[in-house]
């Protein structure tokens, strides 16, 4: 009897924790998703709308051996589906999403992996509202490095 | 003397029938491993969701929610919305306010309006051979002590000479000192995002050269009013 009239009470505690918790993260919440794409590597780095708090981290490199293969479609396919995954636990139902290229005096157009990782977060069920491309271009800006005759192997 | 046969210092005082609790050491030890696993995984879960309005004078609409660890954190963070969520007019989805936090009461976090932008794809789109950008810098100072930096983007249809592109920029100049002259930073922004502005300075430009597109591109506030 002792038993029975026990368990309830350490069942209800934790109970009403849980639902305190879940009831402070409001409902339909919206992230960014900052998509970077160099031709050496793919970050998905998920924040809040403002950018101040991470809500998830990750790059091509966690996902596969080879340091080649890290800007590769698979490897942010790989990362896109981690990051969505860890923004869905935390209460997130959709992104916007800023894609971008190193930029600056180096490349311009993003790597091979933003196409694959835009398609992972829709497949993950991510709603996607805005795409911004936010490659940042220098109004002037300095010399590319490897001097006047290029880069020599 | 701890013995040797004691390999630990928790085993000699085991030996010597002293209470760990008791010990300073081994409390401390306890305290810190708890303290770890405590941050580890509350820290997430603790944090206070505070809710981003927009500034009263455009409407106090709920813009989206941003976590802080304290309410308070949340002062300073800035904010891009596409206009049309501010105002309800799909038509404007390439213009993007910049909004930022600047006092939080309880778990509502009121923003100030401090940039507007146009999209760079919307820029890139509407400028093309044969046709002329023209580009001019305002500073502006209103009523309530208010400065902010406006760019205005014009694209003619025809090219426009040099000549012609100054008279443009003087009659934009003009036009926007018109409009501004008598009004404060709120009912600019109000003018601003329906659009009003715009039509004036482009009624004015009109009479003189045809022009295909006229916007403000980008508005930097660069002194806020203390009230």
């Amino acid at each position: 009897m002792s038993e029975e009239v026990d368990k309830p009470t350490q069942e209800t505690p934790v109970e009403t924790d849980k639902t305190a918790v879940k009831s402070k993260v409001p409902s339909g919440l919206f992230g960014v998703a900052h998509i970077f794409a160099s031709y050496n590597d793919t970050f998905v780095h998920i924040t809040d709308i403002t950018g101040s708090e991470t809500i998830s981290l990750k790059s091509g490199g966690q996902f596969v051996k080879a340091d080649r293969q890290e800007p590769s479609p698979f490897a942010a396919m790989r990362a896109a589906y981690a990051a969505a995954d860890e923004a869905k636990s935390k209460g997130f139902i959709g992104v916007h999403v800023w894609i971008r290229a190193p930029g600056g005096h180096k490349s311009r157009t993003p790597g091979p992996g933003v196409q694959a990782a835009l398609r992972a977060l829709t497949r993950a069920d991510l709603k996607i509202g805005d795409i911004y491309e936010v490659t940042p271009l220098p109004h002037d800006g300095s010399r590319r490095k490897g001097g006047r005759r290029g880069r020599r192997m | 003397m701890v013995s040797l046969k004691c390999r630990t210092f928790e085993s000699w005082l085991y030996l010597k029938s002293i209470d760990l609790e008791l010990c300073d050491v081994s409390a401390r030890r306890r305290s810190k491993s708890k303290r770890k696993v405590l941050s580890s995984t509350d820290k997430w879960k603790n944090k206070v969701w505070v809710e981003l309005k927009a500034p009263m004078y455009i409407g106090d609409q709920v813009i989206g929610h941003t976590p802080a660890a304290e309410p308070e954190m949340a002062i300073g963070r800035t904010v891009k919305v596409q206009q049309p969520k501010l105002t309800g007019n799909f038509k404007d989805f390439q213009k993007i306010v910049t909004l930022k936090v600047s006092e939080v009461n309880g778990t509502i976090g009121q923003t100030d309006f401090i940039g507007y932008e146009l999209s760079r794809e919307n820029m890139r789109s509407v400028v093309r051979n044969h046709r002329s950008r023209i580009d001019g810098i305002y500073n502006i100072k209103f009523t309530d002590d208010t400065r902010i930096r406006m760019t205005v983007f014009c694209v003619t249809p025809i090219r426009a000479k040099t000549s012609e592109k100054k008279v443009i920029r003087k009659i934009i100049s003009e036009a926007v000192d018109e409009a501004v002259r008598d009004l404060t930073f709120p009912a600019f922004v109000n003018k601003v995002l329906d659009g009003s502005i715009v039509e004036q300075v482009k009624e004015k430009v009109v009479d003189y050269f045809p022009v295909k597109t006229l916007e403000i591109s980008k508005i930097k506030v660069l002194r806020l009013s203390k009230n």
